[in-house]
């Protein structure tokens, strides 16, 4: 439901704001899509059809082929859900996976995201994130 | 792994899904188009209370602002009537002259007011959406300008909505005269756009700095560039001081 929401959302705010916002939402769409494939070990219809909406969406907003990613990208993923699964690896890893190879996908739709990536924008956003996170792990168990 | 029969029947969907529009690609196009579409109505609500929000703190900020901005423009708006009735008159003598040698009063080209609801940062492609289509009168082919600047040509159409491919992209190509001759010229993806030939003629061309690339029309001529030089070879600079807030459709029909 929680990325339904925020599917709902990036479709909505794409195009409306700065040019750095809207890379930060297809990198999004591109982490809720992986970690929808990756989030256990059995892939059910919903997380899948999640998949496939965010990396619709993603197609949509960058006019790549309809349908391209979803063909492409199923059977690889599902070999590295079968990878992480098998070797047991800790959550702070699979999250690491999820990362990083959202990353590599976002370099891949454009290569004109490089100069923009060493923008003094995206460290704020980082920094924000890092500092929120670190928020709630550190003082957001106290109030329960 | 795959505990599931309909997630692979959804694959399968999928994979068909692709091959069919990989085949049709107007048919990706069309449903790319509705899907701003349907992006576009989403967004009229929170865009007016948007608007609406932005509206009533700037009217508390800047009122006293406005206030003095209006007195400045009222003045000038009375020098300005002053000035526009004077070029009326002239232009009157004009106007009845043409009207006398063509029998018939100054053509005006005919055009529709367009707002861009998809791509508006040309990041990933260098064409945009507009929200409208076949309804309004919009064909495949038809020039969006601002003033009288190529922006670019439309694409594809649906009922509500318009692909335009920019003059920039590497897609665009058109036929321009400069300085009475015609050329064919492509985009690069660039802000420039290179010469591919001189259209029915041999000769070599004679280009010179700041030489203005035309389109001509029926009623208008609309400007694409001036030419400019980059390692001796000649190019067509595109006008960078484009307002995306005031585009227009112009059919020439």
């Amino acid at each position: 439901m929680i990325r339904l929401f925020f599917l709902l959302l990036f479709f909505i705010l794409y195009g409306v704001q700065s040019i750095f916002l809207n890379d930060l939402i297809l990198f999004s769409l591109v982490n809720i899509s992986f970690f929808s494939i990756l989030r256990q070990k059995n892939l059910y219809l919903s997380d899948y059809l999640i998949f496939i909406c965010s990396i619709f969406l993603v197609e949509i907003f960058t006019n790549l082929p309809l349908f391209l990613g979803v063909v492409i990208l199923s059977l690889p993923m599902l070999g590295i859900n079968r990878l992480i699964y098998n070797f047991n690896f800790n959550n702070f890893y699979k999250s690491f996976v999820i990362f990083i190879m959202s990353l590599l996908t976002i370099f891949g739709i454009d290569k004109n995201i490089y100069p923009r990536a060493l923008s003094f924008d995206y460290f704020i956003f980082f920094m924000l994130f890092i500092f929120v996170f670190l928020g709630l792990q550190l003082y957001g168990k106290k109030q329960n | 792994m795959i505990n599931n029969k309909k997630v692979f029947l959804v694959f399968i969907i999928c994979f068909f899904s692709f091959t069919t529009l990989a085949l049709f690609p107007n048919y990706g196009d069309k449903l790319r188009l509705n899907v701003f579409f349907i992006k576009s109505i989403i967004e009229k609500p929170f865009e007016y209370l948007y608007s609406k929000i932005g509206n009533y703190f700037d009217t508390i900020n800047t009122n006293k602002d406005y206030i003095q901005i209006i007195n400045n423009l009222e003045s000038e708006n009375i020098y300005l009537k002053e000035v526009n009735s004077y070029l009326r008159l002239i232009t009157s003598k004009y106007a009845e002259q043409y009207k006398i040698f063509h029998e018939s009063t100054i053509p005006l080209p005919q055009s529709v007011g367009v707002s861009i609801i998809g791509n508006r940062n040309l990041t990933y492609d260098k064409s945009f959406i507009i929200n409208k289509g076949s309804n309004s009168g919009i064909k495949v082919g038809d020039y969006v300008i601002d003033v009288l600047n190529v922006v670019g040509r439309v694409k594809s159409t649906t009922a509500n909505t318009s692909e335009v491919i920019t003059v920039k992209s590497i897609n665009y190509g058109d036929e321009v005269e400069i300085n009475s001759r015609s050329y064919i010229v492509s985009g690069t993806n660039n802000e420039y756009l290179s010469f591919l030939r001189q259209k029915e003629s041999m000769d070599i061309p004679n280009f010179r700095f700041g030489d203005i690339a035309i389109i001509k029309k029926n009623h208008v001529n609309l400007m694409l560039g001036r030419v400019d030089f980059i390692d001796d070879q000649p190019v067509l600079l595109t006008n960078d001081d484009i307002n995306l807030n005031n585009l227009r459709v112009y059919s020439d029909d």
